[in-house]
Parts: C-alpha cells; sequence; structure tokens
C-alpha cells in the first residue's frame, strides 16, 4: 500500500482532503499532518512514497520542506499543492518539486497527479535508482543554450516562435518548460504539447526567470568515456525524431508526438547525470557489441534508460502518452501497422528511422529498420519521404 | 552683521517712539551688541534715537533663532531701493557738479577774455583822463596867471598823472589797447618835449603860454582819447562775448543736467525692466515651484545675462517637473505593487477556504448518495418478500459505507463548510472595505474598523512571520480619508512584518506585531509596534524620504514610508513617527486630529 503524506497549515484543508478522499482510503494510506516539523517526523519514522504540500507556511515553507524531503528521503515524490500565486516563489521549487498544483484543485486533478507519481514506480527496480531519478533538478543542456536563449530573448524581434526554436534544440530544457506548463499552477486549463504555446502560455518573462536559474539550465561535463558531441547527437536526434513523429501522427496527435519524440531518450540524460560511469561503460559496450543499448543495460544493470526516462517523465506529471513513448520508444516489438499511428507508435517509427538513416543513439547498427515495405503506402510513406527530403536538424550527420 | 528692523521690532518691545526712527537697516557694532553667557543671549540694543539703551534676554536656542532670521534677511536693501537711492545721489551730483563747473568756468571766461582788466582800465584812464583834463582846464581858467614855472608844474603834473594811467592800461593784455597806449605815450612825449622847449627857449609872454597851456590841453586830451577808445571799444565786445559765453555754458549745462536726467531715468526703468522685473519673475516662479505648482515657465524677457539666468531656470524647473512627474508616477507604482501584492496574498487566502470548501461539499455529495443507496436498500427491504435477506443485505451496504464515519464527519463537513464561507466572505468584506476610494472629501471614520479591515487583507503577508495583537481602545469617529489611513496602516503593518521577517523569521521563529489605538485630547493615536530588526541609527532621517529603501533593488520602491509619512502630515495634518532600538523593534505612531467629526457624531448618535 502505497502511503500519501498531505501536509498543511490549516487544519481545515487537510480535514477537507480526508474527507473528499475518502473512497480512496482502501488504496491509499493517507496520512495528514499539520505543519512541516511534524511531516518530516512522520517521514523519519515510517516511509512515504508521495508527499503532498502546501507552500506557505509558517516556521519551513514548502519549498525549504520539500528540499528537505529530498535531502532525506529522496525516493519520495514530491507535489505543491498551493493557493500561493507569486511567481518570485514559484520559481524556487520549479527544481524541488515534482508537479505543481493550485489550490483550489480541480476535482480528481490530485488523485491524478498522485496517481501519475506511483504508476511507474513499481516497475523501477531497486530504491536507489528511484531516488537517483526523483532526485534530479534537472537534466544536462548543451552549452550553448543559454546563450542562444539569452539571445532569442533580447533580440528585439523575439517572439514565442524564435524561443520554442531555441528549446526544441534542448532536451532537458524543453522537458522543464512542458512539465511547468502542464502543471496547473503556472497554467491552469487546458494541456499544452507545443513547445510554442508553452511559451506564449508560460510567459517570456517567466522563461527568462527559468533560466537564470542555476539548476536548471545547468552547466555539463559529459562523463569520461562517452563521446564529447554525444550530447549534440542525442539532442538532435531527439528533434529530428520530434518532426517525423508529427508527420507520422494522426492529426489530432501531432503536438503530443512531437513533444513525446523530443523527450523519448530523456533516460540517457538520467543515466548521465546519475551514473555517468555505469552509462559510459554501457555506451562502450553497445559500440563494441552492436546489440541495442537497452538489452545490455537490463542485463548488467537492470533497469534501461526508456524505463528511467518513463518514470521521470511519469514523476514530472507528463501525460500517459508522453510516458509510453519514452518507455517503449526501444522495444522489440514489431510495428503496429495501423492506418493511424498514436503518439507512442509515430515516436517510436520515427526513432527507428533516425536511427537507421540519421543518428544511431540506442539501437544496434544495421538491422533497426528493416524496410519501407511496413510502410502503410498512403500516409505514413509520404510523410517519411517528405522527411527524407528536407533537411537534417542541425548537427544531424545525413 | 547688519540686522533688518523688522527683524529688531519684531525681536524688541520698543516703545512707540523707536521704530519709526529706525527705518534704517541697523549696524550691529554701533546699535546691537550680542553676547551669550551661560545659555542665555543677551542682546543689548542702543537706539540711534539716544533714548536709553534696551537689552533683552532669551534662550540661547531662541536667540540664534532670531539671529540668524536676522541675518537672513540682512541686506538687503532691495535692488530697487538701491537703484532709487543711486540715482537720486548721482542725480544730486550731477547738480551740484553742474553749479560748480558753471562758477569755475566762468571765472576761467572772465580771466581768458580779460574783461575785469578792461573794465579797470578804462576806468583808470577814464580816471586820468579827468583829472589830466582838470589839470588842463586849471591851466586854462588861469589865464592871466600862467607862469612858466607853473606851466612846468601842470605839465609834470599832467605827466605823472598821465604815463601812470598808461602804464596802468599797458598792463591790459589786449593788443589793441597797448598799441593805443604805445600811441598816446608816444604823442604825450613829444608834446611834452615842445612844451619843455617852448619854457625853456624864449620868454614867453601870457599870450604864449596861455596858447601852450592850451596846447597841453589839448596833447592831454589827445594822449587819452584813443587808449580810452580803444579800451571801452574792446571791453565792451569783449563783455558782451563773454556773456554770451557764460549763457552758452549754462544753457549747455542745463540741457547736459536733463540730458543725464533722463539718461538717469532711462537707465533706472531699463534696469527695473530688464533686472527687477525678471528677478520679480523668478521669485514668483521659485514660490510657484515651492508649492509644487510647475506649470508655466518664466517669461523670456530681461538682461541678456538675466536670460541666461531665466532660461537655466527654466530648465531645472523642466527638470524638477520631470523628477516631480516622476515622483507622482512612482507613488502610483507603489500604489500598483502593493495592490498587486495584496492581490497575490489574498488570492491565495480565498483559494484556502475554497479549497476546503470544495473538498466538504464534495464529500457531502459523495455520503448522501452513499445515504441515498442506504435508505433505499431499507426501503426495499420492507417492502420485500425477504425481508431478512434483504436487511442483511442493507447493514452490509451499512458496513461499506461505513456509516460510523459518516456520522461523524457530515455534520463536522458541513460546520467546516460554513466557516470556509465565512471565512471567504470576511475577507471579500474587509477588501470592499479597504478599497473604499479615497473621494476629495474627508468623511468620519471607524478606524479601529480600518484597523481590523487591513489586517484581515494583510493576513497572508502578516500570518507566516508574526502573532498579530491587537488592543484598539474606544475611538470617536475620525474625519479623515479612510482609503489613505488603510494605506498608511497597511504600509506600516507590511513594513512591520519586513521588519520581523528580518529579525527574528529567518531564524524559522515568530515575531509579534502588535497594533494599538487611542483616543488622547483631540487626537486619535495608532500604534504599530513590531519587535523586528529596528531602524539603525544613522538611518532613521531618512525613514520617510521618498526613493530610500534598505533592501535589494528590485525589492521595494523605497516608497512605502514615504507615501505614509505623506498621507499622513499632508493630507490629515496628522503626525508621524517612530521610536525604535536596533535589534529589539520600532514602534511607529500615527496621531491623527479627530476633526470635526466628533462634535458632529454625537448629536447625531442621540438622533438616532
Amino acid at each position: 500500500v502505497n502511503r500519501i503524506l498531505f501536509v498543511d497549515d490549516e487544519p481545515s484543508i487537510l480535514a477537507g482532503l480526508r474527507r473528499m478522499l475518502r473512497s480512496r482510503q482502501g488504496v491509499w494510506d493517507m496520512r495528514f499532518v499539520e505543519g512541516a516539523a511534524a511531516g518530516l517526523q512522520l517521514m523519519d519514522r515510517e516511509p512515504v512514497e508521495v508527499v503532498v504540500s502546501d507552500f506557505r507556511m509558517p516556521g519551513l515553507d514548502g519549498g525549504q520542506f520539500l528540499a528537505e524531503v529530498r535531502r532525506r528521503h529522496p525516493d519520495a515524490a514530491r507535489l505543491i499543492l498551493s493557493g500561493h500565486t507569486a511567481e518570485h516563489d514559484l520559481m524556487r521549487v520549479v527544481t524541488i518539486a515534482h508537479q505543481f498544483l493550485t489550490k483550489p484543485s480541480e476535482p480528481g486533478e490530485l488523485v491524478a497527479a498522485i496517481e501519475r507519481a506511483l504508476r511507474l514506480r513499481h516497475e523501477l527496480g531497486g530504491e536507489r535508482v528511484r531516488a537517483e531519478v526523483s532526485g534530479i533538478e534537472a537534466l544536462p543542456s548543451p552549452p550553448s543554450t543559454f546563450c542562444d536563449l539569452v539571445e532569442a530573448l533580447e533580440s528585439p524581434d523575439s517572439d514565442a516562435r524564435s524561443v520554442a526554436g531555441v528549446l526544441e534544440r534542448d532536451v532537458a530544457l524543453a522537458a522543464k518548460v512542458l512539465q511547468l506548463v502542464n502543471s496547473s499552477f503556472f497554467a491552469p486549463g487546458s494541456r499544452v504539447a507545443s513547445l510554442e504555446a508553452a511559451v506564449v502560455r508560460l510567459g517570456i518573462q517567466t522563461i527568462r526567470s527559468l533560466v537564470l536559474i542555476d539548476e536548471v539550465v545547468q552547466a555539463f561535463r559529459v562523463p569520461d568515456g562517452v563521446s564529447s558531441d554525444w550530447l549534440t547527437l542525442l539532442n538532435a536526434h531527439a528533434l529530428d525524431t520530434a518532426r517525423l513523429a508529427r508527420r507520422l501522427a494522426a492529426p489530432e496527435e501531432r503536438d503530443d508526438a512531437f513533444c513525446a519524440g523530443l523527450l523519448h531518450e530523456c533516460g540517457q540524460l538520467v543515466f548521465a547525470v546519475c551514473r555517468p560511469g555505469v552509462f559510459a561503460a554501457h555506451l562502450q559496450f553497445w559500440e563494441r557489441d552492436g546489440r541495442p543499448l537497452v538489452d545490455i543495460e537490463r542485463e548488467t544493470f537492470g533497469v534501461t534508460h526508456a524505463q528511467a526516462g518513463a518514470y521521470l517523465l511519469s514523476l514530472w506529471g507528463f501525460p500517459v502518452q508522453i510516458v509510453e513513448a519514452a518507455a517503449h520508444h526501444a522495444e522489440a516489438t514489431p510495428l503496429e501497422a495501423s492506418g493511424r499511428l498514436g503518439a507512442s507508435g509515430a515516436v517510436r517509427l520515427a526513432h527507428l528511422l533516425v536511427e537507421s538513416e540519421r543518428i544511431r543513439l540506442c539501437e544496434a547498427p544495421g538491422d533497426a529498420w528493416a524496410c519501407d515495405g511496413s510502410l502503410q503506402p498512403a500516409g505514413e510513406f509520404d510523410a517519411v519521404r517528405a522527411w527524407r527530403a528536407e533537411r537534417a536538424p542541425l548537427g544531424v550527420a545525413s | 552683521v547688519a540686522f533688518s528692523v523688522d527683524a529688531l521690532v519684531s525681536f524688541f518691545p520698543f516703545n512707540n517712539s523707536c521704530p519709526t526712527k529706525l527705518r534704517e537697516p541697523l549696524r550691529g557694532d554701533d546699535n546691537l551688541h550680542v553676547s551669550e553667557r551661560a545659555g542665555t543671549t543677551v542682546i543689548v540694543c542702543c537706539p540711534i534715537d539716544g533714548t536709553a539703551p534696551r537689552q533683552r534676554r532669551v534662550a540661547q536656542d531662541e536667540g540664534r533663532a532670531q539671529l540668524k532670521h536676522s541675518e537672513c534677511s540682512v541686506g538687503n536693501a532691495s535692488l530697487q531701493s538701491l537703484l532709487r537711492t543711486t540715482s537720486g545721489v548721482v542725480f544730486a551730483g550731477l547738480f551740484v557738479a553742474t553749479l560748480l563747473v558753471a562758477v569755475v568756468f566762468g571765472s576761467v571766461v572772465d580771466s581768458f577774455t580779460h574783461t575785469r582788466d578792461l573794465d579797470h582800465t578804462a576806468m583808470v584812464v577814464g580816471d586820468a583822463s579827468k583829472s589830466a583834463l582838470t589839470l588842463a582846464s586849471d591851466l586854462y581858467e588861469a589865464d592871466e596867471a600862467v607862469t612858466p614855472v607853473d606851466l612846468s608844474a601842470s605839465v609834470a603834473r599832467a605827466d605823472r598823472e598821465i604815463r601812470g594811467s598808461l602804464a596802468d592800461a599797458a598792463r591790459v593784455k589786449v593788443p589793441a589797447v597797448r598799441e593805443a597806449v604805445e600811441g598816446s605815450l608816444a604823442a604825450w612825449t613829444a608834446a611834452e618835449a615842445q612844451i619843455e622847449a617852448a619854457v625853456r627857449g624864449g620868454t614867453p609872454d601870457t599870450r604864449q603860454l596861455n596858447d601852450l597851456a592850451r596846447n597841453v590841453l589839448g596833447r592831454v586830451q589827445g594822449a587819452f582819447v584813443p587808449v580810452w577808445q580803444a579800451t571801452s571799444d574792446e571791453a565792451v565786445l569783449r563783455v558782451a562775448s563773454a556773456r554770451r559765453a557764460k549763457t552758452r555754458l549754462q544753457v549747455g549745462l542745463v540741457a547736459l543736467l536733463l540730458g543725464s536726467a533722463a539718461i538717469l531715468g532711462r537707465f533706472h526703468r531699463r534696469v527695473r525692466q530688464g533686472v527687477v522685473a525678471p528677478l520679480t519673475g523668478l521669485r514668483a516662479a521659485s514660490e510657484r515651484i515651492g508649492r509644487g505648482d510647475f506649470v508655466a515657465p518664466v517669461p523670456m524677457t530681461g538682461a541678456a545675462e538675466l536670460l541666461d539666468v531665466i532660461s537655466a531656470f527654466n530648465v531645472m524647473a523642466d527638470g524638477l517637473t520631470d523628477r516631480a512627474r516622476l515622483e507622482a508616477e512612482l507613488r502610483h507604482a507603489q500604489k500598483l505593487e502593493s495592490v498587486g501584492q495584496l492581490a497575490a496574498g489574498i488570492a491565495h487566502e480565498i483559494n484556502t477556504p475554497i479549497q476546503f470548501v470544495g473538498d466538504n461539499v464534495r464529500f457531502l455529495e459523495d455520503a448522501f448518495s452513499d445515504l441515498t443507496r442506504l435508505v433505499d436498500a431499507y426501503g426495499q427491504a420492507d417492502g420485500s418478500p425477504e425481508p431478512e435477506a434483504a436487511r442483511a443485505r442493507a447493514r452490509e451496504l451499512a458496513a461499506e459505507v461505513d456509516t460510523t464515519f459518516l456520522v461523524a464527519e457530515v455534520p463536522q463537513a458541513i460546520t467546516h463548510t460554513l466557516e470556509g464561507v465565512d471565512r471567504v466572505a470576511t475577507i471579500v468584506r474587509a477588501m470592499k472595505a479597504f478599497g473604499h476610494p479615497s473621494g476629495e472629501h474627508k468623511a468620519p471614520a471607524d478606524l479601529n474598523e480600518a484597523v481590523r479591515n487591513t489586517l484581515v487583507v494583510a493576513n497572508n503577508e502578516l500570518k507566516c512571520v508574526a502573532d498579530v495583537v491587537t488592543d484598539l481602545g474606544d475611538l470617536p469617529l475620525v474625519q479623515c480619508h479612510v482609503g489613505d489611513v488603510n494605506q498608511v496602516l497597511l504600509n506600516l503593518v507590511v513594513n512591520a512584518a519586513q521588519a520581523v521577517t528580518e529579525g527574528v523569521g529567518g531564524a524559522g521563529g515568530r515575531g509579534t506585531i502588535t497594533v494599538r489605538t487611542r483616543h488622547e485630547g483631540d487626537e486619535v493615536v495608532i500604534e504599530v509596534v513590531d519587535n523586528g530588526v529596528g531602524i539603525p541609527p544613522e538611518i532613521a532621517e531618512r525613514v520617510f524620504e521618498p526613493f530610500f529603501t534598505t533592501k535589494e533593488i528590485g525589492a521595494g520602491t523605497g516608497q512605502g514610508l514615504a507615501l505614509a509619512h505623506a498621507l499622513v502630515t499632508d493630507r490629515h495634518d496628522g503626525s508621524i513617527r517612530f521610536d525604535s532600538r536596533p535589534g529589539s523593534g520600532t514602534t511607529f505612531t500615527v496621531r491623527l486630529p479627530v476633526g470635526a467629526a466628533f462634535e458632529s457624531s454625537t448629536p447625531m448618535e442621540r438622533v438616532a
């Protein structure tokens, strides 16, 4: 039974939550605690899977409390539920909390958020890996992102498109922006999957504040034993996959497919941050043996980068389609050759095409893509042809 | 140091005769002796009308203030009166100078034209010729008795007379006269020689002697006529021309005097228009700007140097206008900032009850549907052919929906819901009262209510850092702009919260903010006390200065306390001061005059 901890300084809020969540009583073991100090005491006594905290509290506030939770119990998923709206304070928690919920929250929203945080929890092997993934503040960005983004933001004719153009070249920052824009905290209401819409919804000012947080755009040193242009290749691979997936997906899934394509390899970034040594070794085996990276990871480590990435995305509150696309992008299952590809299917197909024709990142050489025969003549084939005709994104050796 | 009379007149209790005589600025050395001894200033005044000296002792501070005040007005004969005095003095000087020039010039002219000598000569020559004629006519009259001896004596006398007179005449430096004198001398010498010869040579009979005497007479006349004539002709001529010259000179001088008077007048007018008028304009403009009225620039008229000054002044006034506008904008920005900050805080304050009201109502909805199902089950059991089995199912259902839980929780959920709704209502009511627009006119207001509303509105800023204690005394209604008072209270409590955050809040502790009100005389006193960091003495003087802030750039506009100060002192004639001990807290004290409301409210209440 998962233990969920609710922390607030208002007894009425806790009582209300307890009553509203009555129907989940059999599913979760819910604890309602007044104040951050009591919350920490409880967590020291018994393991807690998910923490839902208010932001503005006397004594330790939500940000300080969750930072302490991350230090002592990195394994727990950390959610903020607050009616506080000052952006200055929110920026403090963007790297600490996994999901951001606003008070008053929609019915079911809180439950869904907790479920997202719990969904892949038990698929991800040991507690240590989980703790490492949930302890991640941000993924590594290429060193050029900061300058490019500042330039795009300061330029007199800067607009959402130009800023989104910089974001889509950086998986890490794109993930952060999409995480924020899909939280009810920053953009209540609809779900946003396109980066351009995300920039518009968050506002240039928020993007600027975000860039200035040290942890968000990290100075990243590529681990020893990993080729120095690995990060560039990964970002180029992701963008290329995203563009192709958008072409391949059914019309209503296009934005999700793009977003999922951009984020599908984030598991490699997770490993590069958490376990640089192990990850470098895996990459060396992969190059030497010519076997898919996930197979090597599964054998030697027990957890694949696809699982780790999916877990992080799920923890960060991304919707099911995007999480699944990351989880299944490297699966050996045969492609479903239906006429209408969902986001996950489109990303898998696009990933394989990019792997075999442009940038190999995690599949075995040669056999990644068998033939065009399995493509549907009318839809996907045209899309692939159009993709082959267009110029590859920057940094992609065609 | 010179002291202006007005300052002294107001300072000294002079008797009534004295001040009018003291219309001239006093010179400190002569008329005033100022000394300071043991905290007292002794000022001795010796009035210039010779009355007995007066002395006055005042406290040193007052004395210094007075003297300082006097010094300020020293001097300070106005340019206009200076100009008037100068013109008068210059004109009088010119007049005297003109007179002197007239006198000196007249005598110079006289000495150059020798008119006086000529007059004298003419007189001397006239006298001489008269006496010579008398002599000759004596000879002539004494017809019978002329003897050579007599004749010689007469000639000798005539000779003395004639030569003396001619010598006198010869002193006149006029060529015509001198020529005449020389001619006359020569003629007389010749005549004299002839007579001598005749007297010595023969034996003159009476007839011959008589002829000779007549001859002498003629010669004497002959000797004087040309000189007399030349002298008198020249004298007439010269005197006339000298007189003309003097007249011209006088006319010229009068013209010069009038001309210079005209020039002085013109200069006076020019200075008045070109210097005094622009200076007056500048003074008026400075006063306008001092009152905060920046509308009209000073017109660009006056002397060239003053034009520079005026244009520089206008540039400065423009700058001040910009600054004033900027300050107004910043004040507005500060209001907006505090509104924005409040809005965020209030949103949070309202979101919290709405969250739990929603949760509770959702629970009630669930509970009600569970209970409905249970009621239905029992209802079915009553009419069922197998009541026992149906009742067992109903009991099962009752266990499933956990009726014990529902019975315990539903009333609480309802209570909480009502509480939440009440809280939202309280906040909204306080917001409405807080945001009450300040109209043009003051209106009676209950300041305790204002304190309560402000604390509700600011609760989100306060509750995390401090416990708020209120100690509200009985207050009369106060005639005020209640919106302004709300703003002042808000700025003070937010300031207190920040002081507490810096003081004890950082360590996770909590401070205390106390708001007290009381009625004192015709004032209402509001105190906001915190136990925060306190205000360091070195910045104490700048606390109410606009733009002064101890916070980081971007964290505050530095307008909060300045705005509070302006609202209290300028808009309400109240006072705001603080008393702070660094490290242990600050007390801000606002005093507002009760105003007319106190008197008018009592009968109104009686009527009600």
